[in-house]
């Protein structure tokens, strides 16, 4: 295991769609289709991909949100996937969530100190005064005051509700935090703040973070490694650096060239992708993207690619790519 | 970081006083239906309370000599067939209209809590078996399945107490159901879920608050109906016995004297009709204030 702190393996997560007439299982939506990936302790992987491509999915079946069909992930050595509703009580100690909507994910009824302070109950951490100064240290930490413990939700921006979201995930003293999308419902003003608090955290308190976004832009600021979920599997998984300097699969190509760009003289030859994500409950055949490539040749109609190493730490699963990396 | 910090102060400036209890009752009172509803709530559980004192005379007292004045002289809504203080009467059967509504709205939350919440929160198959039996009992006419339940139980009012419950769980069942449906799948509740935290405090904590609004509305929607109910059960002479003053018995015994003393009838009408419509106002304005999101 060495210094990883995750390790996911394989992980399938299916979704069977039911017949209309008979409650039989009639096909499988390929949410999560044998995905593979480590995360070292301290750093940030992010997971990239348009929506419905399974990222989210991912994360959530990563902290046992959902039940994968197959595949193992493992948190500091032990295959969490085995634990039963005592150890998996223990766990949402060590992981936890930051939510996408900040204006969904807090209980509208109750007050911001209500809700940290519950946290802190339900896991039996300290007394009645030791939850309250730990409540305000938790306020403190994302950026907020006491003024704000008696306030409800819907009087919060969306900024201070995520900061209290973010409080809340870390109430438990988490290693490890899956951060869905944690900037996209945001103004772009507040996200640049949200992002800085996230990145300020994880100095000071030593996490691991899975962040999960479908903007290569965002990402860039946050992340190590980032990988490149397509319609279910990753496709390409690089160190951040490497990936924006030497994107390989045609799809990462496409993803970058829709950054927009300060320069107005810049040669913005954007690649665009035609035609719509392919259902994942019926996936192309050989490679899942060659419905929308467009360098797709006779083999990618055929054979499924696998995951080969063209570079230090970068993998990219595309037929373009045989041997060492050479077009 | 600075810019945020400014920011919150600024906010700070104007924060609301936190006092919810005192909130909820100033924008209460500032609703005029609101008012006139708990106005007339009010004046029934008092009239309820001190019927004793209230009444000028005993409900049962009969003066023959008396029978059936129109109002005025000395009675102020007249007297019945046996010479009966109508007024009295009407004070004292507001106890039974509160009791009625209140007992049977009580113990149909409770049916409708419990089953609404395991069906909705749960699913799969309990849920097939409790919509099947809220369906089969919402199918029914209310009053049809009233006299049904009486006529195994027998006439009295605990009768019609324990039918009118029995048939009115259903609609508290099928709208918890259907507010656990949603919240249930709320990022909220996930993220509870993912803290940790055991399905009854879910429940209790998480859900359930935030369908408060909706079922306040029904109950005090509900209340009136057991109302209602009682009143035409008793009309029919399956409730209340006389000499029981009830306001539906009242007009049942009037209504062969409809003619020549339409006040035996009418003044128990008008505050069946009044009471009910006291609780529907308070209760829109008090869902209303009820909701944050809804606040000013």
């Amino acid at each position: 295991m060495g210094d990883n702190l995750l390790e996911v393996k394989n992980l399938k997560v299916y979704f069977p769609v039911k017949g209309k007439l008979f409650p039989t299982v009639v096909a499988n939506v390929r949410a999560v289709d044998g995905i593979s990936f480590k995360i070292k302790r301290g750093e940030t992987l992010a997971l990239v991909g348009e929506s419905g491509c399974g990222k989210s999915t991912t994360g959530k079946a990563i902290l046992r949100m959902i039940e994968p069909k197959e595949g193992q992930v493992f948190f500091e050595g032990n295959n969490i996937l085995a634990y039963d509703r005592k150890k998996l009580k223990a766990l949402r100690r060590e992981m936890q969530l930051v939510f996408q909507d900040p204006y969904a994910s807090l209980n509208p009824r109750m007050a911001v100190g209500d809700i940290l302070n519950e946290v802190l109950f339900v896991h039996r951490l300290g007394n009645s005064p030791q939850r309250k100064a730990r409540t305000l240290e938790l306020l403190e930490m994302v950026g907020l005051t006491s003024r704000y413990l008696a306030r409800y939700p819907h009087e919060l921006s969306g900024g201070q509700r995520q900061r209290v979201v973010i409080a809340r995930a870390l109430a438990v003293n988490p290693k490890f935090l899956v951060c869905d999308e944690p900037v996209s419902a945001l103004d772009v003003s507040i996200q640049a703040q949200i992002i800085s608090l996230l990145e300020e955290l994880q100095q000071r308190l030593n996490l691991t973070y899975l962040f999960i976004a479908h903007d290569l832009s965002v990402v860039k600021y946050v992340s190590n490694r980032v990988a490149v979920m397509y319609l279910g599997k990753i496709i390409e998984l690089a160190e951040g650096e490497e990936l924006y300097r030497n994107p390989c699969h045609p799809y990462t190509k496409a993803l970058l060239s829709a950054i927009p760009l300060c320069d107005p003289d810049a040669d913005s030859a954007k690649i665009l992708l035609v035609g719509e994500l392919p259902s994942p409950e019926n996936p192309p055949r050989g490679c899942r993207f060659n419905t929308r490539c467009d360098r797709v040749k006779e083999e990618c109609l055929v054979n499924e690619p696998v995951d080969q190493a063209i570079g230090h730490n970068h993998q990219v699963a595309c037929h373009l790519y045989h041997g060492n990396g050479l077009k | 970081m600075s810019v945020v910090n400014d920011q919150i102060k600024l906010e700070e400036e104007t924060l609301i006083p936190a006092n919810r209890i005192f909130d909820l009752a100033k924008r209460l009172l500032k609703n005029k239906g609101a008012v006139l509803g708990l106005f007339i709530i009010v004046l029934l559980f008092l009239s309820a309370i001190f019927a004793p004192l209230i009444a000028p005379y005993s409900y049962q007292a009969q003066s023959l000599s008396k029978m059936l004045r129109p109002p005025g002289q000395g009675h102020i809504l007249g007297t019945d067939e046996f010479g009966r203080d109508m007024f009295s009467r009407i004070v004292y059967g507001s106890r039974i209209s509160l009791l009625v509504g209140f007992v049977t709205v009580g113990i149909s939350l409770v049916i409708g809590v419990v089953l609404g919440a395991l069906a909705g929160y749960y699913g799969g198959l309990l849920d097939y078996i409790i919509s099947g039996l809220t369906d089969i009992a919402w199918s029914f006419p209310r009053n049809l399945l009233a006299i049904a339940f009486i006529a195994t139980l027998g006439p009295g009012l605990l009768s019609v107490m324990l039918a009118v419950a029995l048939i009115s769980w259903a609609g508290f069942a099928r709208l918890i159901r259907g507010q656990f449906l949603s919240l249930k799948e709320q990022e909220f509740v996930e993220a509870a879920r993912v803290l940790g935290m055991s399905d009854f405090r879910i429940i209790f904590r998480h859900i359930i608050p935030n369908a408060l609004a909706p079922i306040i509305v029904l109950t005090t929607l509900e209340v009136p109906k057991a109302i209602i109910v009682e009143a035409s059960l008793s009309f029919l002479g399956l409730g209340a016995q006389p000499p029981t003053p009830s306001w539906g018995s009242i007009m049942s015994s009037g209504r062969s004297y409809i003619a020549m003393a339409p006040w035996v009838v009418i003044f128990p009408g008008l505050m069946v009709m009044i009471v009910v419509l006291g609780f529907n106002l308070f209760g829109d304005a008090l869902r209303d204030s009820l909701d944050p999101r809804l606040r000013d």
